[in-house]
């Protein structure tokens, strides 16, 4: 009885620090990213020359380079999903319904959502190893003696580059996956004309729903990367630092994009 | 600043240890421009930890510090990055930023704090690799430029923001002796020429012998000041002698 009222105990302590840790970890992550965009905007002109040239290479690397496999992946649920609940739609007689639901699910969640972890794979560990091996080597306190601002330089570039980035590729992944999955069951010969039911989704989509979505994977970007910085700024002497903290920017990563998600979509 | 004023003043200056305690022996030193200080001493008796409180890179357990006029114990960020600007530090291994070339490493400072057009600065960056004798290829990464070559890419990405003071962590790590030859003569170029004030950590005792006007010797047990080698090298402490008789 004292045994399990003991392991009962240790468990909600467990859950609760757990819970706090988690709790200030966002608190601090939420500070690191405001007094980077603040000391980005103290500056006159907030688009410095140099600067400016770190958000247009941040952009290149999350958003273009990611293009071919953003495709495939959208293909792949277009073929998969999309026409899943095409056929769906046609067996049951809720055609009516088909539209929303696709919008919904493929275009608003699941495109956000796959971009977020493609995201977090390719550019997210790519920040984290890059920002704490660049403070491994000393690079960036080098920069810093040269009276510039890491914040501006480093993390706020990062952060515009990957929400723009993440916003694109979610809007060119839904496109890919709606229009393949109806172009797909078109071809198969198992759905009306493809332009009866673009017209369908077109009907359900509102302002409110292109609002949500815009908001929700701007913030995903901001935390993809604002994870990857902030962890990689917590390299600080030994290399051995480097993957943990990358193992951490993921991790936490993923974990904030999905209580994002699940909270927006309640709020919504 | 008129030439009389020194440019760095330290007094009674304690830098901290890696563990937060202060080094044991105070520092008490003044810069004047074109004057070069060595700090020279055994590993472990903290070169590195009182170059960078003199810098006012690290804050100091104790005593006063006096950069550029400023008391650089009470200064802000803001006031912190501005002195950044006239007081160039370079840390060992001259770390370079990785992912841009060389040109760009020498610019960048400059374009970030608006110092001119790019045109500009390109041409003030190409004077100043000429200046500096810079034998290699300006596109290339640091990744890809041997320690010379990248030592004087942060020398001449430092001269682009017009310091004052220099200070420099052991430059002469990982060159050869022809090489080390090469950058003792822009360290000369740099105190005559340009009239900075060099402060310059470091085990090559043939240029301590040949540059410096001041010494710091710095030993765990015990911290010297002199007045050149000459004064140095006739020391009668212990310390001091064991450190020249095994050519440090």
């Amino acid at each position: 009885m004292a045994e399990a009222q003991a392991a009962r105990g240790s468990l909600i302590g467990w859950l609760g620090r757990g819970l706090t840790d988690l709790g200030i970890y966002i608190v601090d992550l939420t500070v690191f990213v405001l007094r980077a965009f603040r000391d980005w905007a103290r500056r006159g002109r907030v688009f410095n020359r140099a600067t400016l040239q770190n958000i247009y290479g941040q952009v290149i690397f999350t958003g273009l380079d990611a293009l071919p496999l953003i495709s495939f992946l959208g293909l792949a649920v277009g073929l998969s999903i999309t026409s899943q609940l095409l056929k769906l739609g046609q067996t049951i007689g809720g055609e009516q319904d088909v539209g929303a639901l696709l919008v919904n699910i493929v275009g608003n969640e699941l495109s956000s959502l796959l971009t977020a972890i493609v995201l977090i794979g390719r550019s997210g560990s790519a920040i984290a190893v890059d920002l704490g091996g660049m403070n491994l080597r000393g690079e960036v306190e080098g920069l810093e003696l040269l009276g510039i601002n890491v914040n501006e330089f480093f993390v706020t570039p990062r952060i515009i580059g990957a929400a723009i980035s993440q916003f694109v590729l979610a809007v060119y992944f839904a496109g890919v996956a709606l229009f393949g999955g109806v172009f797909i069951i078109t071809l198969m010969g198992m759905s009306g004309t493809s332009l009866h039911q673009l017209k369908r989704m077109a009907e359900s989509v509102d302002p409110q729903l292109i609002a949500v979505f815009a908001m929700k994977n701007l913030l995903f970007g901001i935390i993809i990367a604002g994870t990857a910085c902030y962890h990689g700024f917590r390299v600080r002497r030994s290399p051995t630092e480097l993957p943990q903290q990358t193992q951490r920017a993921i991790v936490m990563s993923l974990v904030l994009v999905f209580a994002a998600d699940g909270l927006l979509a309640v709020v919504s | 600043m008129s030439a009389a004023t020194p440019l760095l003043q330290a007094g009674e200056l304690k830098p901290r240890r890696d563990d937060g305690q202060p080094y044991s022996h105070p520092l008490t030193l003044e810069v004047r421009a074109g004057e070069t200080v060595c700090l020279v001493g055994p590993n472990g008796g903290g070169k590195t930890a009182y170059l960078r409180a003199l810098a006012a890179v690290d804050r100091p357990a104790s005593g006063a510090i006096k950069v550029l006029g400023k008391d650089a114990l009470k200064l802000n960020t803001d006031a912190w990055r501005a002195l950044r600007l006239r007081a160039a530090y370079i840390g060992e291994g001259a770390p370079l930023l990785s992912v841009v070339n060389g040109l760009i490493n020498v610019t960048l400072p400059a374009m970030y704090h608006r110092l001119g057009t790019a045109s500009q600065v390109q041409a003030t960056a190409q004077e100043l690799l000429k200046f500096l004798d810079y034998p290699g290829r300006q596109d290339l990464l640091p990744a890809y430029l041997n320690q010379h070559e990248r030592l004087l890419l942060a020398i001449a990405r430092c001269l682009m923001l017009s310091p004052e003071l220099m200070f420099l962590d052991e430059p002469f790590h990982m060159t050869d002796n022809a090489c080390r030859e090469r950058e003792a003569v822009v360290y000369g170029k740099l105190t005559d020429e340009k009239g900075l004030g060099l402060l310059i950590a470091t085990h090559n005792l043939g240029f301590v012998r040949r540059h410096a006007d001041q010494i710091v010797f710095l030993h765990p047990d015990w911290m010297g000041c002199f007045a050149g080698w000459k004064a140095f090298n006739a020391s009668k402490q212990t310390e001091v002698r064991a450190f020249l008789d095994t050519g440090a």
